[in-house]
């Protein structure tokens, strides 16, 4: 199947019909290069917004709340407090319009292998509407393997587990057996959203094989920018474990 | 309407994260991009009336700051004070984290564009509005926008990605 760029990206940008889309990753499905090429421009798109979601996150300068003039002036304080207060509430509600902006491949030798590893049935990912979602041994590392209590040798080794500023759980791994890819995946309804996927790089991790769950740089900025706090403890996981990653 | 004045307020509060977002697309500067933003609101709602409700809020408020922000533009007789090369990385705070380092490389990258493609990149890549949304405010054709989107694409990863074989 021969596809044009401009359909690729009509693609990514959440602008084909229902029958063009789903025609359309049958053949990604079927095809490593077709992957490739989807795979980079949704790591563009996710590199460029990405970079901007601080700027959501920055509290709205008095001087823009003023100018609006929602409130009268009379008691100043309190005013602004429940000007902010409504602005957040209402960023908080409204429902993400973002057409379905998935899976990164945070490098084009990522996007090789996830084509790939797309192929396999059953395989560990599998991709929904524009999502890359974990499956059969990912999916099952992601929700039952403690990082204090994980094998040194295991196949799938979870780094670091914490909770995202949206508030959802995330986890970042390693898959060794599969070309050595890093990620890191958020849990959405009873899936796990591979947010991130990013090969490990023998030359630049170094010293640092031994250790087993080193991340990669692509990782650790992108767990710097979705995480709330500290990454959970132990018994934080296993609670969190408990309740299948849910509240 | 029945849409109230101060409903439209609120409304517009609560685009004011997203208004703040696009402007900082445009323009590196925090300060300028919410000058920007100041003056989109005042210009809102000075033409309220302006407004049809039969199509977003959003998408008039992103229409009123693209406009000025041109205003802007042309008034200092050149591209933007705050986007001139010379004067990239001054005036802004030294990065604290890898996420705000991360958004100067991508500013960056962004004041690298032409102005109609990094105008295109911040409606439809960073704001996610649908191509027709994004060709409405611009006052252009689909297709004309839909080029701008595919050069800018073109030029963001020509300046943001690696070369292969060049260590990370």
């Amino acid at each position: 199947m021969n596809v044009s760029d401009e359909v690729l990206t009509a693609y990514v940008d959440g602008e084909l019909d229902a029958a063009t889309r789903s025609e359309l990753e049958a053949a990604i499905a079927a095809n490593v290069a077709l992957a490739q090429r989807v795979a980079r421009h949704r790591a563009l798109i996710a590199r460029v917004r990405g970079a901007f979601d601080p700027v959501l996150r920055e509290p709205v300068p008095d001087r823009l709340l003023a100018a609006v003039g929602a409130r009268a002036p009379a008691p100043a304080k309190v005013t602004d407090i429940n000007v902010k207060r409504e602005a957040r509430t209402a960023r908080e509600r409204r429902p993400w319009s973002w057409p379905q902006l998935g899976a990164i491949a945070a490098s084009l030798a990522a996007g090789a292998v996830i084509g790939q590893l797309l192929m396999q049935r059953p395989g560990p990912l599998q991709a929904r509407d524009g999502n890359l979602i974990a499956r059969g041994e990912l999916a099952a590392a992601l929700s039952d393997q403690l990082v204090s209590e994980q094998a040194r040798d295991a196949p799938i080794a979870i780094g670091i587990s914490f909770r995202a500023k949206a508030g959802d759980y995330c986890r970042t791994f390693r898959m060794r057996a599969r070309d050595d890819l890093a990620g890191l995946a958020c849990r959405d309804g009873v899936d796990w959203r591979v947010d991130l996927l990013t090969r490990i790089d023998a030359s630049v991790t170094g010293g640092m094989e031994q250790a087993g769950t080193a991340m990669p740089e692509a990782v650790l900025r992108t767990v710097d920018a979705t995480m709330a706090g500290e990454p959970m403890d132990g018994a934080a996981e296993k609670d969190a474990r408990q309740r299948s990653w849910h509240d | 309407m029945t849409t109230s004045i101060e409903a439209l307020r609120e409304q517009i509060i609560g685009l004011l994260p997203r208004l703040r977002r696009f402007a900082r697309a445009l323009v590196r500067h925090p300060d300028d991009a919410d000058d920007l933003v100041q003056i989109t609101i005042e210009r809102a709602l000075t033409r309220l009336d302006q407004w049809r409700p039969d199509s977003r809020l959003e998408s008039w408020m992103f229409g009123i700051l693209r406009n000025a922000w041109i205003d802007e533009v042309r008034a200092r007789g050149r591209r933007s004070r705050v986007l001139a090369p010379a004067e990239l990385g001054e005036n802004v705070a030294e990065p604290s984290s890898a996420s705000h380092l991360e958004l100067l490389v991508i500013e960056n990258a962004l004041a690298q564009l032409p102005e109609d493609q990094r105008v295109a990149v911040a409606l439809v890549l960073i704001e996610g509005l649908s191509y027709k949304e994004a060709a409405t405010i611009l006052e252009v054709p689909i297709g004309t926008l839909t080029s701008r989107l595919a050069r800018a694409r073109e030029a963001l990863a020509l300046i943001l990605e690696p070369a292969p074989g060049v260590a990370p």
